[in-house]
Order: C-alpha cells, then structure tokens, then sequence
C-alpha cells in the first residue's frame, strides 16, 4: 500500500497540472477499488484513465469532454474488468459472465466472440488448476470440460456470425466485395476496387495506396488470422489427444466422450470454415476482419459520400481497429494452444497422493462420509471450494481454518469451532452425535458468511 | 491418570523462568523426552543450550551430569570404570548414569567416545567387563554441538544422529526476550532457584500415557507417506529410516498429549516433521552446494503429500 501511494505521489509531482484533475479521478476509482475488494492485480491501471484524460490533448471544453466521455468508457471498461479478475481469483466458475454489459456497449459479434474466447481460455486454466491443486491428471468430472468446450463453440459461432468486412485487402489478392452497393461508406478500403460500384477518383486511389499504414495492418491482421487458424487446428489435435490420453489413463469412462464430440463438432466447423475462405468462395472469405467502420457501415448510417481525407482516416481506423482485435484473437489463441498443452503436459498424479487417496480417501470422492459431522464438514469444503476458498489436498483443517480465518476474522470462532468438531471424529474415531447439528449449522453458515463478505 | 496439559505447563513455566522466549523449543524437547528419545541441541554458542538442559532437569526433578566432550575424553570416563579394591573389582559408574545428561560438544569427542553412548542411548544400558549395568528411568540426553566451529570435531556418525530422536535449534532470543533476559539475569541467575515440579515417576507415568495416543489408519498412512518420500526426494541421498517413523509417530503423539488430545492429527506430524527427520536426511554434494537444505526438502516433501481430509469435490 505505502509503495502505492508514493507512486501516486511521485506522479502527482511529476506531471504537469493539467494532468490533475485525471489523476484525482484515477485516484478516486482506485480508492473505490481498492475499498471494494477489488485489489488485486488492476488497481493501478485504475489511476491510468485519469492519464488518458489529458494525454496530449489540448486544453479546450470540447476536448475535455470528448476526453471524459472516453475516460467513462474506459473506466467502466476496468471496473468490468476489475469484477471479472476478481471473480475470477475466487475462481467462479462464469467469472467472464462480468464482462456481458460490454455486449450492451457494442452489441457486436466480435464483443461475443471476444468474451466467449475469454471464457473458453479462463474456463480450461481453471480446469487446469483445480485438476492441480488436487494433484492429478486432467480427470475431474468432465462438466468444466464440457462448459468450456461450449463456450469455446460459442467462439466458433460467434466468429462465423461476425460482420465480414467489405472492400478490406487481406493480402494476397484476396478482396471482399461490399454488402450493398448503395452504402457509399461500403467502398472499398484499398486499391482493389474493381468490384465497387462507386468508382473511385485517381487521387483517392492513390491516397489510399500511400496509406502504407493500413495495408501493413491489413496484411499484419490477415497473417495473424492465417497462423491463428493454424494455432486453432493445432490446438483441436491437442485437445482430443488430451482428452484421449487421460480417457485411456484415468478410465473416466464414457463422459470422456462428450467433450471429444463437442470440440471435433465445434472445431471441425470453424476449420470447415477457415477452408472454404481461403479457397476464395466469395462471402465466406475475409476471415473475419471487421472494425467500427465496418459495423457503421453495415448499418448503413453514413448518409453523405466521405472525402478522400475521411476514407483515409476511415480506412486507417478500420486497419487499426481489424488489427487489435485480430491481435487479441490471435493472442487468445495462442494461449489456448498453451492451455492445451498444459493439459496434456499436466504431470502424473504422485505416487503418495495415489495410495492416500487409494487407502483412505473414498474411491468416488463425493462418496458420503458416514459421521454426520464429517458430513457437515465435507458439505462445507465444498461450498467453500464453490466460492474460490477452497482446501488445498496438501493443508490440514487447521491450517486451512486459519489461512480463511485470516480472510475474514470474524469467522474466525466459527471455524475453529467446525474444525474442533471435525477433528475427534476424523482423527480419533470419537463420535460426537451430540454436536452434529451444531456442526452441520456452521457448515451452512460459514459459506454464507464469506459468501456475504466477497460480495 | 496424569493431566499431561497441566502437567506440562508446570513444567514450561518454571523452566521458561531462566530461559526466556524459547517456548516451543522447551516444548519439543519435553515431547523428546516423553517418547523416551534423546535430544541433539544444534546451534552457536551462547544460545541457552546448557541453561536449557540444567533448568529441565531441575524442573522434572532429574539427576543431572554434564560432561564436556573433548577429544581426549575416552569412553570410561563415560560410562565408568572398574577398580579394584580390597581385593575385588568394584563398577564406579560414570557420569552417564543419571536422569539427563548433558553431552556438551558431543562431537569433539573421538568416534570411539561418541559410539560409547550409544548402547545408552538406544538401550538403557551400559556393559562393562561382560555386566550389563541398567541406567536409571527416565534416561534423557541432551546433547549439543556447535554447527559453525568445524575444526578439530569429529562428525557424528548417520548412526549416532539417527539415535537422536529429535535435533532442535534454539537460535537467538527473538524481539524482547533478550531484554527480559537480561533483566531476569541482573542480580543472580534463575536456574539456582528453581525447583522441581515434578519426579520421576510422573515422567515416567507420562511416558506411558503418550504411548495411548491413539494414531488412526489415515495419519499412519500420512506419517509413512511423508517418510517415504523423504527416500525418493530429489538431492536426498539418504532418507528418514523406519527407526526414524518410529520416532516420528512418538513425537507426533507426544505433541498431540501436551495439548491435552488422545489422538494425533496431522498437525502434530508436520510439527515433528523437522525436529525429528532433518537431521537424519544426509543430501546429495550437488543439492548441498546449491544451497538446499533438509528442511527445504521437508518442506516440499509436506507440501506435496495429501493430508486426509474429506474429499471436497
């Protein structure tokens, strides 16, 4: 905390007084944040808006509330984010879900497909950690698989259901003709305009062609889609062989076989897809590459044919824009590439942890416990665990009732209390039937109570 | 039937009197002792090693023997010689024949010397001349060496540290106890006032009752988990013998009785964890060199071995 303050001292000396007021309304959200629990990981990015308010631009009214307008968005943009990473630090099984009014914001496939790719990365590094944390192979239960797996055929959908961007060079040749050729604002963006209706000038021709920056990010943008489509395929054949290997090691049975079918549905449609748009068929191509423009455009909103200029400043908006979220796409994609590798690199469960496990913990780990107050404890474990608090295999009930206690103090007696209940009976054999229902009381209690607090 | 958490806190209160802030150190060498083990205090001179041994022994009511080890002590000085007078040879115990014996500097003894104290140590008795000569119940040692000062001693032999129940490290006084310390030790020292708070025979009749604790089939499981894995650990080249999980499921249990249980749970084993098995782990030249130690290695090794719980999920 201390370091954070002095860092927001030096900036507060540092940076001219036109910057102020920004930072005291960055300061503010970061105090807002940081009272809201909400402390980890992004608090300082929450003093950034404040930044982004006045950087470089000049000192006028209309700037100021352009600048602000754009520092609402921003900042509700981390507020959003600050809910998802704290959801999904208590690792909620929909933390992503936090990000859906971005789809209010920009109700586009592409707000879709970003979220569900989100979804799909955070809902297998979950997996892949609590298969983990409890020391073992990919062999949980295969319904976070399958939830994830979903989603990610959500990705697949949403993908094929985006705005294909019109007139937009690809590299290669390859060149999109416009949805309707009455929107003026759907003529082409570069110099491949042989199917545009509206013919443009040869000086609008060669302004396009000396925007060296948007056929770099075009070309930029189709490579990354190009390789992503690669990484897709490669991560598919990861996947399945993932779910294969621990099928064929962990005898998990038939459940094994959902999520092969869903991911070789879902992902032999996308590659189905990728296929038929690099044969060059006509509206399948383009792979998928679409900007704000591009969604104005398919709306249908700009009513005045643009000047040279604004095509320009258009096309070059589209370019960056294509090219960030090409970016983001490609990036997700390598880290589910990643994620699947982890999957299939996850390390043999140890040998100790077998015999434990063998001899003495149920073969069937939601096996009912014969005590009561095992029961009751067990029962409060796995609420725990649904609210992110989970017990590590490796920490003992005491230790575990002191790293949540520590979380929240005034559990504290409560915990302990559950805890002494559960001991005698787990480690003595002592059956204590007498204090059964009290134990069972704080086993409901106790997760309402961090459930009350986290909220 | 002994209150051993009353009992004990006797105990931890007159001996803290003259050695101030060292309260689990005290605690773990009185589980030592309840398991019938012995006691190896390792660490820099002037810590409270001695003043630890003498305010025991005095608190339990202890006869007490110190011998300071040197490399010309021979092993008879140990355990005694026989002499021949008017006509007969007659047996002049040495001074291992007490309650607690305090071993000073065990290894600037000779191996010869150190060895002698092993059939004490393990047996309970001393044989000289083909007599065996039984020592008193309850046997403590507690010896000490210096880790630091490497010239001139000898090391102890993995057989003679395996015998070691446990090896506690006292270290510096922590925060104000060295104030109090200094405060207490003004006028005269503690340790001549103290009294015994207890005899021999309630020793021994705790000894017996750490033997009920019960250690049910999950922590059995558990303990040997842990023990085993200390034999496959990386850069461990020897690991915890099973004389080692025989003293580990004593400690453990010891532990559980002081806080007033008959049964051990899992934090009593991952407390005598490092008391009772880093000594007796001998690592590899290469995990030495990189500077890992025994109770690195314990502590990975404890926090990667499942502690029984119910399954949650």
């Amino acid at each position: 905390m201390p370091i954070r303050v002095l860092g927001l001292l030096l900036l507060w000396a540092v940076l001219p007084p036109s910057l102020w007021p920004g930072l005291i309304a960055g300061a503010l959200l970061f105090w807002g944040l940081w009272r809201s629990r909400y402390a980890n990981g992004f608090l300082w990015f929450s003093v950034f808006p404040g930044l982004y308010v006045f950087w470089g631009v000049e000192i006028n009214i209309e700037s100021l509330l352009r600048a602000f307008e754009q520092w609402g968005t921003l900042s509700m943009a981390l507020v959003l984010w600050g809910s998802l990473a704290s959801a999904a630090l208590r690792s909620d099984r929909w933390a992503v879900a936090w990000m859906l009014p971005l789809v209010l914001w920009q109700p586009t496939g592409w707000v879709v497909g970003l979220l569900a790719l989100l979804q799909g990365v955070y809902s297998l590094e979950r997996e892949r950690a609590m298969a983990q944390e409890v020391g073992r192979g990919f062999d949980r239960p295969p319904r976070n698989l399958i939830a994830a797996l979903t989603v990610v055929a959500l990705v697949g959908l949403s993908v094929l259901a985006l705005p294909i961007p019109q007139g937009l060079d690809l590299g290669g040749g390859r060149t999109n003709p416009p949805l309707t050729e009455a929107t003026p604002t759907n003529q082409p963006l570069s110099a491949t305009a042989n199917r545009s209706t509206a013919t443009p000038t040869p000086q609008e021709v060669r302004t396009y062609r000396e925007s060296t920056f948007s056929r770099f990010a075009e070309n930029t943008a189709a490579w990354l889609q190009t390789g992503g489509a690669f990484l897709v395929a490669l991560a598919l054949v990861l996947v399945v062989a993932a779910t294969l290997r621990q099928r064929a090691t962990k005898q998990r049975g038939g459940w094994a076989l959902m999520p092969l079918l869903v991911v070789t549905l879902t992902w032999g449609l996308l590659l189905a897809w990728f296929v038929l748009s690099g044969s060059g068929q006509g509206e399948g191509s383009g792979a998928g590459i679409a900007g704000p423009s591009g969604g104005a455009n398919a709306m249908g909103q700009a009513s005045t044919p643009p000047t040279a200029i604004q095509r320009e400043t258009s096309a070059d908006g589209a370019a960056l824009f294509s090219l960030s979220l090409a970016g983001v796409l490609f990036a997700g994609t390598v880290l589910l590439l990643w994620l699947a590798w982890r999957l299939w690199r996850l390390p043999p469960e140890h040998p100790m942890a077998i015999a434990v496990r063998k001899s003495h913990i149920p073969a069937d780990p939601l096996a009912t416990p014969p005590d009561r107050i095992r029961r009751a404890y067990q029962a409060f474990l796995q609420s725990m665990r649904g609210l992110g608090l989970g017990r590590s295999p490796f920490e003992s009930p005491r230790e575990y009732a002191l790293r949540l206690a520590r979380t929240s103090p005034t559990a504290s007696s409560g915990l302990l209390e559950l805890t002494q209940l559960y001991e005698p009976v787990r480690y003595g054999a002592i059956a204590n039937p007498h204090h059964a229902e009290r134990a069972e009381n704080l086993a409901k209690e106790l997760p309402l109570a961090f459930k009350k607090e986290n909220l | 039937m002994i209150n051993l958490t009353d009992w004990y806190q006797k105990i931890a209160a007159n001996t803290e009197q003259a050695v101030v802030g060292k309260s689990s150190e005290i605690r773990q060498v009185v589980a030592t002792m309840l398991t019938g083990g012995h006691v190896l205090l390792e660490d820099v001179p002037g810590t409270g090693k001695t003043t630890l041994a003498r305010a025991l022994a005095k608190s339990l009511g202890l006869g007490f023997k110190r011998v300071q080890f040197t490399p010309d002590l021979l092993p008879s000085d140990l355990t005694g010689v026989y002499i021949y007078l008017e006509g007969r040879f007659e047996f002049r115990p040495g001074p291992v024949f007490t309650g607690l014996l305090l071993a000073d500097e065990l290894n600037r003894a000779t191996p010869k010397t150190q060895s002698a104290l092993l059939e004490a140590m393990a047996e309970g008795q001393v044989t000289l001349e083909g007599q065996t000569h039984t020592l008193s119940q309850p046997f403590l040692v507690v010896a000490t060496q210096n880790p630091i000062e490497q010239e001139g001693t000898y090391r102890l032999p993995e057989a003679q540290l395996d015998r070691f129940a446990s090896r506690i490290r006292l270290g510096y006084p922590e925060g104000e106890s060295e104030r109090e310390m200094l405060r207490r030790m003004r006028e005269k020292s503690p340790l001549e006032s103290l009294e015994a708070v207890t005899n021999p025979q309630e020793v021994l009749e705790a000894q017996r009752a750490v033997r009920k604790v019960r250690v049910e089939a999950p922590i059995e499981d558990y303990l040997l988990s842990l023990v085993q894995a200390t034999r496959k650990a990386d850069g461990v080249v020897l690991g915890a013998s099973p004389r080692a999980a025989l003293a580990l499921e004593r400690f453990a249990q010891a532990l559980a009785a002081l806080e007033g249980r008959t049964f051990v749970i899992p934090d009593d084993i991952k407390q005598a964890l490092f008391p009772v098995l880093a000594h007796r782990l001998i690592l590899s030249y290469e995990a030495r060199l990189e500077g890992f130690s025994a109770e690195t290695a314990l502590h990975e090794i404890a926090q990667r071995t499942p502690v029984p719980v119910e399954a949650s999920v």
